[in-house]
């Protein structure tokens, strides 16, 4: 974990609508083997490459929750940022993700709340094809 | 009703999980890793990735399906904290429509206050 004396904290009035964030990874297999020891999913079509061939996926994939972990990387660091979180998220997966290719993350502001605090965020997640893996959205709100 | 799967467990999430959580997926958000950060929400103290309740609501799912099933879609509310160390039960059902298991979940805080709830819809090998 990073240790930084102070976290800045985007107040809810700067945030703009339309704003974009993004993250770049590419998921390797020892972020595969880690993610199912914290999630305790040792599902084969994550972790076996003999066991994936011979599924609908026909090799292994990415972890549907850590594509979904990766958003909440972007919301809770970057977009609205630190502090924020959910208050609820919807994840359509349309495609899987694959071990090697580097996954770009999109989070969009779309509609911001002033009374409570809450932002609606567009949420997405494309491989280097630019082919749209998981669409998205979730409501966020600033915890201050 | 008659069809469905159920299962009820309980669990809390510690240091441990949220540190290597945050270290796997490169969520750093201070709420659940800085202790002074998190005196200054209106949590009052640090909360646990909503991640980890999700994911092992997916490990209940995993008991009554099965090892190998493909995600399609999930939503989830977030209703309230979940504090570190703190019991969560969680109650997870999952029922047949057509091709697909649709499955949800609540967890509640031994006070029976809701938490989360989650909807995943969810096929197996086809």
């Amino acid at each position: 974990m990073p240790q930084k004396a102070e976290y800045k904290i985007r107040p809810f009035d700067d945030l703009v609508i339309g704003e974009i964030a993004t993250l770049k990874r590419t998921i390797t297999e020892n972020d595969l083997e880690d993610f199912a020891k914290v999630s305790q999913d040792f599902n084969p079509i994550h972790l076996d490459e003999e066991a994936a061939k011979k599924s609908i996926f026909k090799g292994k994939v990415v972890y549907g929750m850590l594509l979904g972990s990766m958003i909440s990387a972007v919301i809770g660091t970057k977009l609205p940022g630190n502090g924020y979180i959910y208050v609820k998220q919807e994840l359509n997966f349309l495609k899987p993700a694959r071990i090697g290719e580097e996954l770009t993350v999109t989070v969009k502001l779309l509609r911001k709340f002033d009374e409570k605090k809450h932002v609606e965020l567009e949420t997405l997640i494309f491989n280097e094809k630019n082919e749209l893996l998981v669409r998205g959205t979730a409501r966020g709100k600033a915890p201050f | 009703m008659n069809n469905a799967l159920r299962k009820k467990a309980e669990k809390s999430f510690g240091e441990g999980e949220v540190q290597s959580y945050a270290g796997i997926t490169g969520d750093f958000n201070p709420i659940h890793l800085d202790k002074k950060f998190a005196e200054k929400t209106v949590f009052k103290e640090r909360i646990v990735s909503g991640a980890l309740p999700i994911g092992f609501i997916h490990s209940l799912y995993r008991e009554l399906l099965g090892a190998e099933f493909r995600l399609l879609k999930q939503r989830a509310k977030f209703l309230g904290p979940v504090y570190f160390g703190e019991g969560i039960v969680f109650e997870a059902e999952c029922k047949v429509k057509g091709k697909k298991f649709l499955c949800s979940s609540k967890a509640r805080t031994k006070q029976g206050k809701t938490v989360i709830e989650e909807n995943s819809e969810i096929m197996l090998k086809d």
